[in-house]
């Protein structure tokens, strides 16, 4: 078995003003280990919400979501945060790192969750994912004090140092300018390389295409799968 | 302007329910500071309508540490007035109880014995008739005289001449006797005149010069007025420099007297000015909660138009112009919080009013009322309240990064200064309120037991009354005395009555002190030692259920021509004679008069707390002689009954008239309501400090709730990011304890600190508080740490029940 994600018809549902707005509807998605996942789609088509499901940040109305073989849907909150803790890594369009920590401390924190890990393994793993970054040479630095791009770096290596199974990418480009845009998703790309399963949502159609499979939605469903590694290659 | 207003006003109108919060706070707080610093102004600050009034100086003895009202030897101030060169007049009275009768109906009034000088530095002026000259006095006195009183006119109050004299417009030149004398009535007040205090029958008098030291006898106040260029500090110093000199001649009598000089007002005070300073402190720390809070709700408001600012900002509005239309909106809820506060305020003083009549204490200018000097102070604080709860929210807005407030891209935690902010405003929310509630729970203690103190017996089913034996019938102890015996066979005859007894003094009230000589000891200290002084029937210990422990109670034999006889505390004794009875020893009251007679102890009696039940005064000690052998012209009179005590109230009254009607009896209380308005001031304080405390404890809880509501809910966010990270809700909960706990330890030890030196200040002056400081202390900080931990875990606890999605996405 070699999927990672297993998602079967699942429905996502909001309550807005007692009117419900069905965000998503039967999604059938496999996504498996070492690949590189765009989902793209205009405004409003589902997106964020897939990805947030993907992510254990929400809960589907209705279908089943087996992550690494294991069935999410009767997790409990606590259990769900934990499955985040260990198997998926995070990078936000807006870097979403924590003002008043410095960057050592901003990787440290999802290693400060677990209880398995001594501080000598968790120096090493966050010195680790700050050198595949490339910044290790900030780690005194606090957020403010760098560019979009070097925070959005710092976001990537917060979410390989708890090594996951897979990082979901919520528009990781968005809030960059071009050269630093490039940059990342050179990162993205090299990580890929080194055997990491990405999955990346974006509307940037460069971006989407130079993933090894592009997912399209609209309206809530899928409307396309294309797998592009013999394109990308 | 207009413009802004009816911006504001709309605004508010939006918003009923933080309106509505802000308004109630506001007018609770505004309502109580209000009503303290009318009654502190009252209490110590008072501008009084007297000519010159910063200029008045009333000079008392400091005995022992004691602040008193009189108590200067009429020696020392004659010392004192032949010298001193920094007051323009330095002149004396003593306060003393008077009684007018016209042979028909006698009445008891506050009166003073007052040098015409002195009379006329209070500035009154005379409705009928005229004020007192020198010649009204036809000799001075000297301070072992029986009697003062060398004058024959007296000026009686605007409210003896409607009450006694029915507005009669013939009073003046009418004669009337003042404590059994005959005067004539030169004139009426003014109507409101009632100085040095609350008198209301003046007759002149004047202080000999060149008196004897160390006489004892009669003691006076002290009037002065300031030269227009000398400060009362330079004055009380130079005043000092004579009380030394004083000490070093007459060591036996004036070791450790000093005297004290303050105006007018803060006299009343006497040692109590501290119980001043403490409200003012508690009213501050409350108005302190009361802005923090009124602060924090401005500042949430100002940040949530931080969009509105900024595009004010961006169309050019000038940022003076944004403060002050900020500023306006704080104004107008002030205003109508102070509105209603001034209500409150007047109402609150409406109810204390009687509480301080009951008490039996006061002055005549303790009216309790809003006057124009209260709504002055009324427009300060609402003024001051208004600034300082709305200018740092409105500069805090306005100073914001326009550009970056319009993008409005940020992410992440909420800023550091804002961080730092909610730090600083939640730690002193808890140490002001963990001050105020260690202060407000010792004074409970201390109050309560105050009022339930073993006094030493019981004094339940005890009627009590006073009297004067000053008319000429009653010269001396045996006709006193005998008035007395009359009194009390008369009363024991009458039903309901069971006992019936009289003294100079009962315990729970001062008497007398005074300094004791001890035969064949050498003085200790230079000084003799100070004791009460009281002269009882002989049934007085049986009276009252209090046993003799050693030798013997008085009895007939103890009369005029037989051995004086003296019986002393048990402190008394233990203290003079720790290792030997003192039966049979002999002391004496007058030390400095060879004329007085040695008395010999007879019995020691268990201890009475004449005093105050609390500090020092609760162990003075006392020494008792027979009436049969000294008897002054006052007394109590006092009877026993197992019913309730009032309901003698007649019987007393018209079984003294039966035996003598000249001689009326007043200030007639049962033993218990004696005791409990000795306390009285101190419910008072007590029942504020109840009010304070609750009220810091809503307060605090209210503001630390809003306060840490607001900063997780800015933080909900980063809790987001933190979940998504893999955080769960116990690793949230343990960050916001662990961050908290910095704030409320902050808090707790700064607190109980205060809570400390404020207990420390007052116990023993007040009451006795420091035994209750731990388990009291202990209290507060686990119900402001429960507190606090409930108002940071609540509002996680909502936060944490979005999803982590929801809260990523939080604006």
């Amino acid at each position: 078995m070699n999927s990672i994600i297993e998602l079967n018809s699942i429905d996502k549902s909001f309550l807005t003003d007692e009117v419900e707005t069905l965000a998503l509807s039967s999604i059938v998605l496999t996504i498996n280990k070492g690949e590189f996942v765009s989902i793209t789609g205009p405004s409003g088509c589902g997106k964020s919400t897939l990805l947030s499901l993907l992510g254990l940040l929400d809960t589907a109305s209705q279908g089943q979501f087996v992550l690494n073989g294991q069935d999410t849907s009767e997790l409990s909150k606590n259990e769900r945060a934990k499955i985040r803790n260990k198997e998926i890594g995070f990078i936000f369009q807006s870097f979403n790192l924590i003002s008043d920590l410095d960057v050592y401390e901003n990787v440290e924190l999802p290693l400060t969750y677990r209880k398995d890990l001594s501080e000598a393994e968790i120096k090493t793993r966050v010195n680790d994912a700050l050198a595949k970054v490339d910044m290790g040479h900030r780690n005194k630095h606090f957020p403010s004090q760098l560019s979009g791009g070097q925070q959005q770096r710092v976001a990537i290596a917060r979410a390989l140092a708890g090594s996951p199974s897979i990082l979901l990418a919520d528009e990781p480009t968005g809030n960059l300018d071009s050269k630093n845009a490039q940059m990342v998703m050179d990162l993205l790309h090299a990580l890929h390389k080194e055997g990491a399963t990405i999955c990346m949502v974006t509307h940037d159609q460069h971006c989407a295409d130079s993933a090894s499979r592009r997912i399209s939605l609209f309206d809530g469903r899928v409307v396309e799968d294309t797998n592009l590694s013999n394109q990308a290659a | 302007m207009f413009r802004d207003i009816k911006y504001a006003w709309r605004l508010l109108l939006k918003t009923p329910s933080f309106t509505g919060i802000t308004v109630v706070v506001l007018a609770i707080g505004l309502g109580l500071s209000i009503y303290m610093f009318s009654i502190i102004n009252m209490l110590a600050y008072k501008q009084l309508d007297i000519p010159h009034y910063e200029r008045l100086v009333m000079v008392d003895a400091v005995v022992d540490g004691m602040e008193n009202q009189g108590n200067v030897y009429a020696h020392d101030y004659d010392y004192m007035k032949q010298r001193q060169q920094s007051f323009a007049e330095f002149s004396a009275y003593i306060s003393i109880s008077l009684s007018l009768s016209n042979g028909k109906e006698a009445q008891r009034y506050e009166g003073a014995f007052i040098e015409p000088k002195a009379f006329s530095l209070f500035g009154g002026h005379a409705h009928l008739g005229r004020t007192f000259i020198d010649s009204d006095v036809k000799k001075a006195f000297i301070d072992t005289e029986r009697n003062p009183d060398h004058s024959d006119v007296v000026i009686i109050s605007y409210q003896v001449w409607q009450d006694y004299y029915n507005k009669n417009k013939d009073v003046i030149g009418k004669t009337v006797q003042v404590n059994g004398k005959v005067h004539t009535v030169i004139g009426v007040m003014n109507e409101g005149f009632a100085y040095p205090r609350n008198q209301s029958v003046w007759v002149p008098i004047k202080v000999a010069a060149n008196q004897k030291a160390g006489q004892g006898g009669w003691q006076v106040s002290i009037v002065a007025q300031l030269k227009p260029n000398i400060s009362l500090p330079a004055a009380q110093q130079e005043l000092m420099t004579y009380s030394k000199e004083l000490t070093a001649k007459y060591p036996e009598s004036n070791t450790n007297v000093s005297v004290h000089s303050r105006t007018l007002v803060q006299m009343m005070m006497d040692n109590s000015m501290m119980i001043v300073y403490l409200l003012t402190g508690a009213t501050i720390f409350i108005m302190a909660l009361v802005i923090t809070n009124v602060g924090n709700l401005m500042l949430a408001r100002a940040m949530e138009r931080s969009k509105e600012v900024a595009i004010r900002s961006a169309l050019g509005a000038p940022r003076s112009r944004i403060i002050r239309q900020m500023l306006l909106e704080t104004i107008i809820i002030c205003l109508i919080g102070g509105f209603f506060g001034v209500i409150l305020a007047g109402w609150g003083l409406d109810i204390t009013r009687p509480l301080f009549q009951t008490f039996g204490i006061g002055a005549s200018w303790w009216t309790f009322n809003l006057g124009a000097e209260e709504l002055a102070i009324a427009a300060w604080i609402i003024f001051f309240t208004s600034l300082l709860t709305g200018l740092l929210p409105a500069i805090k807005a306005s100073n914001s990064d326009i550009n970056r407030t319009l993008r409005d891209g940020t992410r992440g935690a909420k800023s550091k200064s804002s961080a730092k902010l909610t730090k600083v405003l939640v730690s002193s929310e808890i140490f002001l309120s963990c001050a105020l509630l260690i202060l407000a729970g010792v004074m409970i203690f201390g109050v309560n037991d105050a009022l339930n103190a073993d006094y030493g017996f019981k004094s339940k089913g005890i009627l009590s009354a006073r009297f004067a034996l000053n008319t000429d019938d009653y010269k001396n102890t045996v006709t006193r005395n005998l008035y007395h015996q009359r009194l009390i066979q008369a009363l024991m005859k009458e039903p309901g009555i069971e006992n019936a007894t009289s003294a100079s003094a009962l315990p729970g009230r001062s008497s007398g002190r005074q300094s004791i000589q001890i035969e064949d000891m050498a003085n200790q200290d230079k000084q003799y030692p100070r004791s009460y002084f009281m002269t009882i029937s002989k049934n007085y210990f049986e009276f009252l259920g209090v046993p003799i422990l050693e030798g013997r109670a008085f009895n007939d034999n103890d009369a005029i021509d037989s051995l004086p006889v003296v019986i002393i505390s048990a402190n008394f004794a233990k203290k003079f004679w720790p290792n030997s009875s003192a039966i049979g020893k002999r002391i004496k009251t007058e030390p400095n008069n060879p004329e007085s007679e040695w008395l010999t102890i007879v019995g020691i009696s268990k201890h009475l707390i004449h005093s105050q039940p609390f500090g020092d005064e609760q162990f003075r000690p006392a020494i008792y002689v027979p009436n049969s052998q000294l008897a002054y012209q006052y007394q109590y009179i006092a009877i026993k009954t197992s019913l309730d005590p009032y309901q003698l109230q007649k019987t007393l009254i018209d079984t003294a008239a039966k035996v003598d009607s000249n001689i009326p009896l007043y200030n007639m209380f049962s033993l218990s309501d004696r005791l409990e308005h000795r306390v009285g001031a101190m419910v008072f304080v007590g029942k504020i400090f109840i009010i304070f405390g609750a009220l810091s404890l809503i307060l605090a809880a209210a503001g630390i709730y809003g306060i840490m509501s607001r900063s997780v809910t800015q933080r909900t966010q980063e809790f987001g990011v933190r979940r998504a990270l893999g955080a769960i809700d116990k690793d949230i909960y343990q960050l916001l304890l662990k961050q908290g706990l910095t704030m409320l330890f902050a808090g707790i030890s700064v607190g109980a600190i205060l809570g400390y030196l404020a207990v420390n200040m007052l116990s023993g002056v007040l009451l006795t508080l420091s035994g209750y400081y731990p388990a009291v202390t202990i209290a507060v900080l686990s119900t402001i740490s429960v507190t606090f931990i409930a108002a940071t875990l609540i509002p996680a606890f909502k936060v944490l029940k979005l999803e982590p999605n929801s809260a990523l996405r939080y604006e």
